[in-house]
């Protein structure tokens, strides 16, 4: 216990100067962000995270010493994740009949999201380091990091897959549904959410507050439910 | 996370407490993935080579994952609109 406060001190006071490059980039993205009218594909982690690694890449600043730098943002991604159940307890109140449609959807639909990966990554022949860096990738980033750490996978790399597999679900999402004439938009936004997670819920936001909530359910249930299958399902098969 | 989720659906005391403090963190929480983020530009030239299968990889789950469930739905629910 005291080894892991120890740890947590560490990280904190690890912090230093760079960290602004993360703060100034964070608001260059969120102020493009807005002017795109909320736009996904100008998403402020879209923008930022190019703009700091060019600039990491110019002043020759090695990427170690700015990700210790953001030691305190790294340590806050913790409560973060703690607090994502805030808005989880909010809309689980909401509801009580539609619970076995819910659970039956969000538990089948992370499940396969998680397997389906797998499975393709194996035959595209990933590295298994690519793979464990990979398997997380439909569950909300605080939660993917904590996934991937424990499989020994790559925190950058599962960062940007999260956001890449964000993208890709809100632009297929809108044609999917059409195509199989699924107009409820509860359904929809739980859809959002166990694929797309924050990137769906963000978008199942701007369609109805409805359709949010649903989203917020879809996203929090699944991130639970993966890491408590994922980690066990990953350790005992391996590579 | 679980622990919280649990108090909070019996607490609506807490629920208030903290909700101001946890919506701010999470309107912000993007910020928070910067540091990791980053280091997309920096793996190593092994991993890059593997970045087009991964990102297929993605493509192709991702919709395939949305189906599966559009069709669970449908299938329980019916197209109505309720």
């Amino acid at each position: 216990m005291s080894e892991l406060i120890m740890h947590q001190w560490q990280q904190i006071t690890e912090s230093s100067w760079l960290i602004f490059f993360s703060i100034l980039g964070f608001s260059v993205g969120v102020f493009v962000y807005r002017r795109c009218g909320n736009h996904p594909l100008s998403h402020p982690l879209v923008i930022s995270t190019p703009l700091i690694g060019l600039t990491l890449y110019l002043l020759d600043i090695d990427y170690g010493v700015y990700y210790s730098a953001n030691g305190i943002l790294n340590w806050l991604l913790g409560a973060a994740t703690v607090a994502l159940a805030v808005p989880l307890s909010q809309q689980l109140k909401t509801l009580s009949v539609l619970w076995p449609t819910i659970l039956l959807t969000v538990l089948s639909g992370g499940f396969f999201a998680a397997v389906s990966v797998l499975v393709i990554g194996s035959w595209l022949i990933l590295e298994p380091i690519a793979i464990f860096s990979l398997v997380a990738k439909s569950v909300t980033t605080p939660i993917a990091i904590i996934i991937t750490e424990q499989l020994g996978g790559l925190i950058a790399l599962i960062t940007f897959l999260v956001l890449f597999t964000g993208i890709v679900g809100i632009v297929v999402a809108e044609p999917i549904f059409k195509f199989f004439s699924l107009h409820d938009e509860r359904w929809q936004g739980l859809i959002l959410g166990v694929t797309a997670h924050a990137i769906g819920t963000l978008k199942a936001f701007e369609k109805s507050p409805r359709c949010g909530a649903f989203s917020t359910i879809g996203m929090g249930l699944n991130g639970i439910w993966t890491a408590l299958f994922l980690i066990p399902l990953m350790q005992s098969f391996g590579p | 996370m679980l622990l919280l989720l649990v108090v909070l659906i019996f607490s609506s005391q807490l629920n208030d407490l903290i909700q101001p403090t946890s919506s701010h963190l999470i309107q912000n929480l993007s910020l928070l993935f910067i540091p990791a983020c980053v280091g997309a530009f920096f793996l190593s030239e092994q991993i890059n080579l593997q970045l087009p299968k991964l990102l297929l990889a993605v493509i192709v789950s991702t919709p395939l994952t949305m189906i599966l469930m559009t069709l669970l739905i449908t299938s329980i629910k019916g197209n109505k609109d309720v």
